[in-house]
């Protein structure tokens, strides 16, 4: 559930079906709130996402992995709120927690990225790669940095190995259409 | 994808911790305050480094395509391209800027001096009809009190500051903080500075008001407390 909303977050956000605040509300009855800002998430209501991920956070007897992700969780509800110092926060805490999560430096590289911070742009999404070398979103990124960063060939590279890893998907079309228009 | 080019700049070789002053909204390194800090350093041996957002001063870009998030980047370029320990000098959405940068990069921060710094400036400086003037129009010019021209604020630069807004929460920063702020300044009221010592995580924060002093603390006493407080902290 969580890995699912995750990735659904990373494309350009769908239509919300009917059913998200409905899921979300069972989840929150049921005292899931990990799952319950996810659902808020996938419905587009990052205030109610940042207040589910608030409340589950606040448990004392989380594990390490656990608390990493919900601090990602939360990171993504505050950049989608556009409360970006925050989600830094949330983001910094993850990366302590998951030290071995791709999602997590790709997460970290793409809001440094946003906010102009190139170095630790290029820093975080080297480990992204290293860590899930053939996630087509993580590629993508890669090579939008790589670019910003003035390295066209390698950008051009990086985003061909993102549509070689995921053929025919939504993600090599972004890319092929990234390598075309550069 | 665009590179972005690098902010035109000027390097003072000295002693460190190097100085590195962060200029107002639409303002540049050739300034008031950054030159005669800059003339403090000469005199002094101190190293100093001065620079221009992009879109203003000496820098390439237009000025309508900046925003908060671009000038940071700018600063951060500035940053990562010094040697060692820096003194960030910031006045007013510079004192902003240099909050944020502070944050990204405590490792090369050795102590921040903000004048009448404006984090957050895109919230409470504008007016409900000015905001939507530019959610709607995407711009609103203002008469400027510094000069002939207009100042612009686009929707993407108004965007981009409310989505790093600072106050409101404790602020991640450790290092010495020192703020000046004039109890006359027109532009940031002063009692925003009270509210800034408080979120800073720091212990060691001093706020020294000002009580004859403007929005610009341009003067020359007002250069010679700045310049005393920055020997008090490298000493």
């Amino acid at each position: 559930m969580i890995l699912f909303a995750t990735l659904l977050a990373v494309q350009a956000a769908p239509a919300a079906p009917e059913n998200w605040p409905q899921s979300a509300a069972t989840y929150e009855r049921a005292g899931n709130h990990a799952a319950a800002g996810n659902a808020w998430l996938a419905a587009g209501d990052f205030a109610r996402a940042r207040a589910a991920f608030d409340t589950a956070l606040a448990s004392a007897t989380l594990p390490d992995a656990a608390r990493g992700q919900l601090h990602l969780d939360r990171g993504r509800a505050l950049v989608l709120a556009t409360d970006l110092v925050a989600a830094r926060r949330d983001f910094d805490k993850a990366l302590e927690l998951l030290p071995r999560e791709g999602f997590a430096f790709f997460a970290s590289a793409a809001l440094a990225r946003r906010q102009e911070d190139l170095r630790r742009a290029q820093e975080d999404i080297a480990q992204a790669v290293a860590l899930a070398p053939g996630d087509p979103d993580i590629l993508i990124e890669a090579g939008n940095i790589a670019a910003i960063s003035g390295e066209i060939d390698a950008a051009k590279a990086l985003w061909l190995r993102a549509a070689e890893a995921a053929p025919g998907s939504d993600a090599a079309r972004r890319a092929l259409a990234a390598v075309a228009a550069n | 994808m665009k590179t972005r080019a690098a902010p035109a700049c000027r390097i003072r070789e000295g002693r460190g911790p190097a100085l590195l002053f962060l200029p107002g909204y639409a303002s540049d390194m050739a300034g008031t305050k950054a030159c005669a800090l800059d003339q403090w350093a000469a005199r002094e041996g101190r190293a100093m480094i001065r620079f221009d957002y992009g879109g203003c001063g000496e820098s390439k870009g237009a000025f309508e395509e900046q925003t908060l998030d671009s000038w940071l980047g700018d600063a951060l370029r500035m940053i990562d391209a010094a040697e060692g320990p820096l003194i960030l000098v910031g006045s007013s959405m510079g004192g902003w800027l240099m909050l944020l940068a502070a944050i990204v990069r405590p490792d090369r921060i050795s102590a921040l001096v903000g004048i009448a710094a404006a984090p957050d400036f895109t919230d409470w400086g504008y007016s409900k009809a000015e905001k939507t003037i530019i959610r709607t129009q995407g711009r609103l010019e203002q008469p400027s009190p510094y000069g002939d021209a207009p100042t612009l604020t686009t929707r993407a630069f108004w965007e981009s500051g409310e989505s790093a807004k600072l106050l409101g929460d404790e602020i991640a920063i450790d290092c010495p903080v020192r703020l000046l702020h004039g109890l006359a300044d027109a532009e940031v009221p002063w009692r925003n500075a009270l509210e800034l010592v408080e979120q800073l995580r720091s212990d060691d924060v001093q706020l020294t008001l000002v009580k004859d002093g403007d929005h610009r603390l341009s003067r020359d006493g007002d250069i010679a407390l700045l310049i005393a407080v920055i020997e008090s902290l490298a000493a």
